[in-house]
């Protein structure tokens, strides 16, 4: 085969594995969005938090990232809950702005305190697989990045089932589309707003786990990917759960065709990106696939 | 002629007791309480953080949330450096182009984001700001990239000096942002914010208001950027697009008092030097007060310290629209 057109498949592949990672986390940022109707400034945190627990837990007690993944998401579900019950519940009903700077608040305070903790260091889980190859024809992928991506596509499976076919699911998207009615038909809405909460924090903390053995986890990590998830949710349109993995999916091949086809390399993706999101929010101010306001 | 002049000096009687008037004076006396040239350095980044909170509040009382005013006062202090670099255009000259630029910024941003409201504008300024910045790194041949440029700084480095420009600088916005606070169009940008259906609906545009709003606010940050890469006579992509410039106004004006004149000043007051001080006493996390700030403001006191003032001194807040008391 043509060299060029394995290169070109190659980067589409790590594109879409990368693309993959994204959409997990963006999903959570969504269905919290769609529910609560605030975007979470945060979620990136619960991503470093979940980051670093698959760390020390790999490190100090010796258990592989994709086995303490339960734990990872029992503990980000208790994060998620004391935060949304002590600074996030007794905000409702304030003006918009005011959870745009709690969440923010809530991510700086995060963040820097894990940079206090954990310094600045860069760091990775050195698993067994971290540095094997995976070929499938002339192409091939680090088996890591598969790991993650496999994870990553049945837990966004996982939560696709759990809000379409549940009555929890039913509730989340009656809430979504409108509360007062929801509220008429009987759903504690309290009670959702708290569980959705924690369902995002602890979709969060795997997609944490899924980093710390394929890329590198830092105490910015989470805000670097949030505001790249921010974008997606948005490109895709907010509180679409398909319009998410489109969105994360597109980020993803933006970000590997950039590096490889344009001078300058991976450095011109976020441009790109935005380039995309600004044209299509300039376009299509609802997003690829959101429903008209 | 003598009826004019006697209005004149009536004006300026109550001009003396302007309290905006007793604060200038007061911070032109600063210099001579503060001796450590370190202690007027940050006396100097108040005043650009004053005037970055004051004019972010302007946008934010039309209903526009920005996250990223780092834009404009990078974009000034790069095009203050560039002028100087490329055609060697005196600083004192090139700051005003500062602000031309991040006018003409504000005016892209503005007509970017006309469709998006709240979450959908802060995540867009965001990600402009961020774009600007990343176009600056991959552009070492004109700007310097991430390494940076560095100039001769103004007046040689005289702090005092420099102090004097900035607080010139500083008089010029908070009493342009002074005076369209007592305008019609401050009306037209409060009740846009309040209710648009409302304000088109007396005739006021969204469209107009809301660029002239955009515009209002991106020009003090632009002059105060162009100012700042020849304070500190070296500039950087990831100082001066600094997230943290962007997020800084939203914690002072919300401290201070979010949609109130002062509000944004007694918190740059209070939060610059507390972050300095944090910033020399432990360099690793500082941020975390920020951080705990901003929690705690937004817990315990939502329209900040002028709202607890006036409600300690008995002053009720102005009621802007059909005497419904706007909630957002």
């Amino acid at each position: 085969m043509d060299p060029s057109i394995i290169t070109f498949f190659q980067v589409m592949m790590c594109g879409l594995l990368v693309g993959g990672l994204y959409a997990l986390f963006s999903v959570g940022l969504n269905v919290i969005f769609g529910v609560m109707k605030i975007i979470n400034f945060a979620h990136g945190e619960f991503l470093m938090l979940g980051g670093y627990l698959t760390y020390f837990l790999f490190m100090l007690a010796n258990i592989d990232p994709l086995l303490s993944i339960p734990i990872t998401m029992a503990l980000l579900f208790l994060v998620g809950f004391l935060i949304e019950k002590s600074l996030i519940k007794p905000l409702a009903g304030g003006p918009p702005y005011s959870y745009i700077l709690l969440t923010l608040g809530i991510s700086i305070a995060l963040q820097n305190i894990a940079l206090i903790l954990w310094t600045g260091n860069y760091r990775s889980v050195p698993v067994w697989y971290s540095a094997l190859p995976l070929s499938i024809g002339p192409i091939s992928v680090g088996l890591s990045l598969v790991v993650a991506f496999t994870v990553a596509v049945i837990l966004t499976a996982i939560l696709y089932v759990l809000l379409k076919r549940t009555t929890f699911g039913k509730s989340v998207r009656a809430l979504s589309q409108n509360p007062e009615l929801a509220q008429a038909m009987g759903i504690n809405v309290s009670k959702m707003y708290t569980l959705t909460f924690c369902l995002g924090a602890m979709v969060a903390g795997v997609a944490g786990s899924l980093v710390a053995f394929t890329m590198y986890i830092f105490p910015n990590v989470g805000f670097e990917i949030a505001i790249k998830s921010f974008c997606i949710v948005i490109l895709g349109g907010l509180g679409s759960f398909e319009g998410a993995i489109v969105g994360a999916l597109l980020l993803g091949l933006a970000e590997s065709f950039t590096s490889v086809y344009l001078p300058g390399g991976s450095g011109w993706a976020p441009v790109v990106f935005f380039a995309v999101l600004l044209i299509t929010l300039v376009v299509k101010p609802q997003g690829l696939l959101g429903a008209k306001a | 002629m003598i009826y004019a002049l006697r209005e004149l000096r009536s004006k300026f009687k109550s001009g003396i007791k302007n309290p905006l008037f007793i604060f200038v004076i007061l911070l032109a006396l600063l210099p001579l309480a503060l001796q450590e040239p370190y202690l007027l350095y940050v006396a100097t980044l108040v005043l650009i953080y004053i005037v970055i909170a004051v004019s972010w509040n302007i946008l934010a009382e039309s209903g526009q949330f920005s996250l990223g005013h780092a834009a404009f006062f990078g974009i000034g202090a790069y095009t203050s450096t560039l002028l100087y670099k490329y055609f060697l255009v005196n600083p004192l000259l090139g700051m005003p182009f500062s602000a031309l630029t991040s006018c003409a910024l504000a005016l892209l941003m503005g007509v970017i984001c006309l469709p998006l409201r709240e979450f959908y504008l802060a995540i867009a300024t965001l990600a402009l700001s961020e774009v600007l910045r990343t176009i600056v790194i991959m552009l070492p041949e004109i700007t310097g990239g991430a390494v940076g440029l560095g100039i001769p700084p103004l007046f040689g480095g005289n702090r005092v000096l420099n102090y004097y420009l900035m607080l010139a600088i500083a008089v010029i916005a908070l009493s342009t942002l002074y005076a369209v606070r007592r305008s019609k169009l401050y009306l037209a940008l409060v009740t846009l914010r309040c209710d648009e259906v409302v304000a088109s609906s007396i005739g006021i545009n969204p469209v107009k208001y809301r660029l002239y709003a955009f515009l209002l606010s991106a020009l003090f940050p632009g002059l105060c950027g162009g100012f700042f890469s020849f304070y500190v006579g070296f500039i950087d992509p990831f100082s001066v697009f600094n997230i943290e410039i962007s997020i800084a106004p939203q914690i002072m004006s919300v401290l201070g008092g979010i949609y109130t004149f002062w509000g944004p000043i007694i918190g740059a007051l209070i939060i610059e030097p507390v972050k300095e001080f944090l910033r020399i006493s432990m360099p690793t996390g500082y941020l975390v007060v920020y951080g705990i700030i901003m929690i705690l403001c937004i817990r315990f006191l939502p329209r900040g310290i002028m709202e607890a003032l006036k409600a300690y001194t008995g002053m009720s807040e102005a009621v802007p629209v059909g005497g419904r008391k706007c909630s957002r």
